[in-house]
């Protein structure tokens, strides 16, 4: 594998590729995770290698290309998020739900609207952290790897996300 | 984490679920992406905008010149 990231590091097109091969489906499954939607999943996992390339020469050979891919991949994402429109993150957010699984049909119904526009209106940097931990239910150690950021940064952000949706939905009447 | 918590957990993800497993990439993005790497490559760099820059400067200053390109063209 060094090798091979070697020839991408020198611009090697066929090298490029054989690692596009090997990371695309974990690098789009990243993505997913975050944006929940696969068109912009696909667009933004092109994207991710595109940049890849274009940065080849400032990558390290002895580093894990797909640490360093998967970097950009949550970056790209991060970056998608910051911009979405709310309505359409809420969307996001309840696509893979099922119609009324919280306790009751009735009070399922009731309960779906206020606590996704909750998740919603974390900070974007609180969001991402918790819909990986606690949605998503990928280990903490990961999520540092991968935003870049301390263990101590995910356990604290995680707190804060937790904190901050309990505020919200106690605006609401909601009282877990 | 208090008891409190794992119940706020509960109720988000009994609204906000995993995304499938069997979620995965169905195609090959790689066409896609080698055409994107192509179109991007097609883009003027700024040697291009130094080499247009340079001829319009020498077409004000040698109008004459560059009519007798035109005209032997």
């Amino acid at each position: 594998m060094d090798e091979l990231q070697k020839r991408f590091t020198e611009g090697d097109i066929n090298a490029f590729e054989a690692l596009f091969r090997a990371h695309q489906k974990e690098v789009y499954r990243w993505i997913l995770r975050m944006v929940r939607d696969p068109a912009t999943a696909e667009d933004l996992t092109v994207e991710t290698f595109w940049r890849a390339y274009r940065s080849a020469g400032r990558f390290d050979p002895e580093r894990s290309f797909g640490a360093w891919v998967r970097t950009i991949a949550v970056n790209r994402a991060r970056k998608h998020l910051a911009r979405q429109n709310r309505e359409v993150g809420v969307e996001n957010l309840a696509r893979y739900s099922a119609p009324s699984s919280v306790a009751g049909d009735f009070q399922g119904n009731e309960l779906r609207g206020p606590i996704l526009q909750a998740f919603q209106l974390l900070p974007e940097r609180l969001r991402v952290v918790a819909l990986l931990a606690l949605i998503e239910d990928m280990p903490y150690r990961e999520i540092s790897i991968v935003m870049g950021i301390s263990l101590g940064a995910v356990k604290t952000r995680v707190f804060r996300a937790v904190r901050k949706l309990r505020k919200e939905l106690d605006k609401v009447g909601i009282r877990p | 984490m208090r008891q409190s918590d794992e119940e706020l957990i509960y109720l988000l993800r009994s609204v906000i679920s995993k995304v499938p497993q069997k979620m995965e990439l169905t195609r090959d993005l790689w066409p896609r992406t080698l055409l994107k790497l192509d179109s991007r490559q097609r883009v003027w760099g700024i040697g291009d905008w130094i080499a247009v820059a340079a001829t319009v400067a020498m077409a004000i200053v040698f109008p004459n010149a560059l009519l007798l390109v035109c005209y032997s063209l």
